[in-house]
Order: C-alpha cells, then structure tokens, then sequence
C-alpha cells in the first residue's frame, strides 16, 4: 500500500479516496495500538476528526498516510496521559481463546495478550517496529524522540516480553 | 538477526492484525459526526461565553437603576414542560436498559397514539462503564452513549444505521435529539427527562405500552444439551412477522460442560454472549459480549438485527414448549425463537 501519495479520486471526495486506500491499514495500526477492536476504532475516528479539520494540511504533506499515522500514534499516546478515557473493555479470556485466528496450539505460543499492559509508548514502538516494518529512525520521528531513545525503549519492551513468556 | 522472541511476536501480531475488522467507510461517517460535534462545542463555549458576559451585563443593570431584572421564573425551553413531581435522580443504565418509550413532546407529525413507542435502548454490559444503544423505531437507526454515574451521556457515534430519511422527519428529529442529549435524569414520576448541555430539556421519555399481546413466559429453563439452532418466530416491537427468515439458523446456543450457555448471531454483525444461568432463568452472570462488527450493512437480515437487538437488552433466558425466550429486566419477551435443527 502506497503510504505516500493521496490517491487520485476521479472526481470524488479526496478524503474518502484517502480512507478507501488507507483507512483499512490505518486500522489495523490503531489495532495494534490499542489491542482491542472498540478502542481501535475510537481511535481512528478520533484521529480522523482531527483529519477533516486539517485536511488541507494533510492532503499537502509529502506522504499524507505517514503524517496521519503519526497524528494517531502520538494521539493514543496522549490519550494516555491525560488518562481522559473513562472506560475499557473487560478482559474477554474465554472469548479471545475461542477466536484466536490459529486455534490453540497456536495461542501458547501468542505474544499478543502479553501485549496488554506495556506502555503506550512501548506498545507503539513494537507494534510500528514488528507490524510496520519501520526502522528506528523513521520510529523517533513518529514519537518525537531520539533513535537511541527507541532502541532502548523496543529492547526494555523485549525484555519484559520475554519476562511475562517466561512466567 | 531476529530472535525466537521478535519472529513469534512478528507472527502474533500478523495473525491479530488481520482480523476482521470495520470497514473504514463506516467509520469516517463516525468520524464525520465526531468532528460536526467538535464544532458545536467549539461553538457553544463561545456562546456561553457570551451569555455569560450578557448575564453579568443583565443583573448588573438594575442595581445602576436602569432597567428592570430578568424574569428568572421563565422556562427555559420553548417546549412545552410536562409535570414533574417526585425526586429526580441520574438516570443509570439500569434505568434505561430494555426500556421503550415513547418520546415526549411532540416532534412533528403528532403525539403516538397509546402503544406507539419511538425508542428501544438497549446495553452493551461489558463495559465498566455501560453503554446503551438507543435504536429509533421504525427505521431501527441507533444511536450510543455512555451513561455516567451522574446521568451525563456521551454519545458514541460510532456507527449509524441508514434508513431514518426514508421513514420520515419524526425519526430524524429524534435521532438528531438524543445526539444533542447530555444528560438524563429519572423523575418520581418514572419519566425519564433528556436536556442538552445548557441545562435546556429537550425531550420526555414515557414508558410505551405494550403494542401488541405480550409474548407469554412460560416456566421452562433447562438448556438442551450440547448445541442447537434458532430461528426467529417473533419479536415484541413487531406487528408484522420478521422480513426474512431465508439463510442460515440465526442463533446458536450451546451448553458447555460447566453450565455455562454460548449464544451466537449469525451474520454480518457477529454478537456472542456467554452467560450463566441461575436457577429461574435469569442471568447470574454476563462474562462477555461483543459486536464483531457493526451492524450496519443493508444486507444485514432483520432477523439478526432483532436478535442482536435482544441480546443487547438481555437479562433472562427461558426454554419453554413455544420455544426459546430472550427476556428483559422487566421479565418481558424480547423475541420468541423456535428450533431450527
């Protein structure tokens, strides 16, 4: 998916030909984010409330799918901080074991639940170093941090991963 | 070089990633929504901004002897206020759930007739804090929010179900109200009273009568074992029986060995609840619900849709000679369902 160009949309609405082939991947980032479908979605509505206002601004960055997720990196970290969230979801076990993608066998051996309770700011830098394929710097400057800074913050991530696998 | 620990997490999150998710169209119409409201607030801070400023203006003036005070006995909604009588406190989810009511005063094209109703709401319980679906008859658009402890709503505009503007403007004006809704408070009258953010009341909910024979409730409770299908006969806020009932059972039940019952809707809106029984049939225990996604294709039966509607609002479960029943709080059939296998 082409995370650089907005999309020609013959005619329509450029907004929605921006979410008809980025919104889907989108999604799936603040999946990965949030760790669960009702958040994720939050998130990105959130995210693209915040994209209409500036759409000129957007839509006139060099790679709009990369400015808008940096825009919803950075709000679901915030989120955090300014803990405004009044709520969140109970904890599902049965169901999530019964729909795990690869049945069970496969369950043992997923690190996603030991996902939940990483920071945001960790969780963000696997999830955009493992499900993006980014490398260090492009992560930084997502987060606005140093490279070194993401480099300790993935291998701390790792560590406690590693940790709660092991218990 | 990656270790064991990166390639495994690599594959977790690939495989989770690639659930099914909402389409992103749907979304945006949130998001659409989401940013329409940030403007009004925008706006409304600085019209209250304004008031403000006018108030201070208006009690200032007539301790200088140049005009007279403001009328504070003056309703402040141009609608027409129904009695009030009896306490008041915040509305719950408790207090709405599975209620329907008729919306109060007029919106437009007349009072409902008694046994009319506007609005269904129903609860997603597995939320700290709880959400209820308010779904608008007969167009079944909903609309969610939270209800906090001290009755404020927050709207969740998450999805919206088309169809309002083909059924006409009373709909349309309700949805619009309760997306203006900010908190609703129960009155001793067992009114429940919606106001916007300024304090102004903007609507009533009455209790709607029953509009047709109520679906009866037998005593039956035992689970069949093992799993079992379903299939909609009827459903309470129907007149007419269901639109399809074409394609797969709609619901599936399976008892599990620990006493637990797995109910499942078919379709396109997924919803699956595990629950508890306790020995008259009410639920003891709700460990989990869920919308794989949200219910707003066209193509979505309106069987599913009334079932999901049901379980929404459950609280109770009878297996009885007719069938199986899905019960509200108020030990009312939700929808009667008959066996499919």
């Amino acid at each position: 998916m082409d995370f650089v160009r907005v999309p020609s949309s013959s005619g329509g609405d450029p907004l929605d030909a921006f979410v008809r082939a980025q919104g889907d991947r989108l999604l799936r980032l603040a999946y990965g984010l949030t760790g669960n479908a009702s958040d994720a979605e939050d998130l990105w509505q959130d995210t693209f409330a915040d994209v209409i206002r500036s759409w000129n601004k957007v839509a006139a960055a060099g790679a709009p799918g990369a400015y808008v997720r940096t825009m919803m990196t950075r709000r679901h970290i915030s989120n955090h901080r300014r803990r405004w969230r009044s709520e969140r979801p109970m904890p599902n076990d049965e169901l999530d074991r019964a729909h795990h993608p690869k049945g069970e066998a496969e369950a043992a051996r997923d690190l996603w639940p030991l996902l939940e309770g990483l920071s945001p700011r960790t969780r963000a830098v696997l999830v955009l170093r493992y499900a993006e394929d980014l490398d260090d710097a492009a992560i930084a400057e997502i987060l606005g941090i140093g490279a070194s800074t993401v480099r300790s913050v993935a291998s701390r991530g790792l560590a406690a991963l590693r940790e709660r696998d092991m218990t | 070089m990656s270790t064991d620990l990166e390639t495994r997490l690599r594959a977790s999150l690939d495989a989770h990633l690639a659930e099914p998710m909402a389409s992103s169209e749907v979304l945006l119409a949130g998001a659409r929504e989401r940013e329409r409201a940030s403007t009004r607030r925008r706006r409304l801070r600085w019209t209250v901004a304004g008031a403000a400023a006018a108030a201070v203006v208006a009690f200032a003036v007539p301790y200088v002897g140049r005009g007279a005070r403001p009328d504070v006995n003056q309703p402040a909604s141009s609608l027409p206020a129904p009695t009030v009588s009896g306490p008041v406190r915040p509305a719950t989810v408790a207090d709405l759930t599975g209620a329907e009511y008729v919306v109060w005063p007029d919106l437009g094209d007349g009072p409902r007739p008694s046994g009319g109703k506007d609005l269904f709401v129903g609860s997603a319980t597995s939320w700290t804090v709880s959400k209820v679906d308010w779904t608008i008859f007969p167009c079944r658009e909903s609309v969610s929010a939270h209800v906090l402890a001290d009755g404020r709503l927050e709207q969740v505009p998450t999805a919206v179900r088309g169809g309002c503007a083909q059924v006409g403007e009373r709909e349309a004006r309700i949805v619009q109200l309760l997306r203006e809704t900010h908190r609703a408070v129960l009155e001793g009258t067992g009114h429940v009273v919606l106001s916007d953010r300024t304090g102004q009341r903007l609507a009533v909910l009455a209790d709607a009568p029953p509009e047709r024979t109520p679906i009866p409730v037998a005593d039956g409770v035992a689970a069949p074992p093992g799993s079992s299908s379903w299939r909609l006969a009827t459903a309470r806020w129907w007149s007419s029986p269901p639109e399809s009932t074409a394609g797969p059972a709609a619901l599936s039940v399976i008892t599990g060995e620990d006493g637990s019952l797995t109910l499942s809707v078919a379709g396109t809106c997924t919803r699956t609840v595990v629950t508890r029984l306790d020995d008259q049939g009410w639920i003891a225990t709700r460990e989990s619900s869920g919308v794989s996604e949200p219910c707003v294709e066209a193509a979505e039966t309106s069987e599913a849709t009334a079932i999901n509607s049901a379980l929404q609002a459950l609280y109770g479960i009878r297996f009885t000679p007719d069938g199986l029943l899905l019960l509200d709080r108020r030990e009312r059939g939700l929808v009667l369902l008959v066996r499919a296998d």
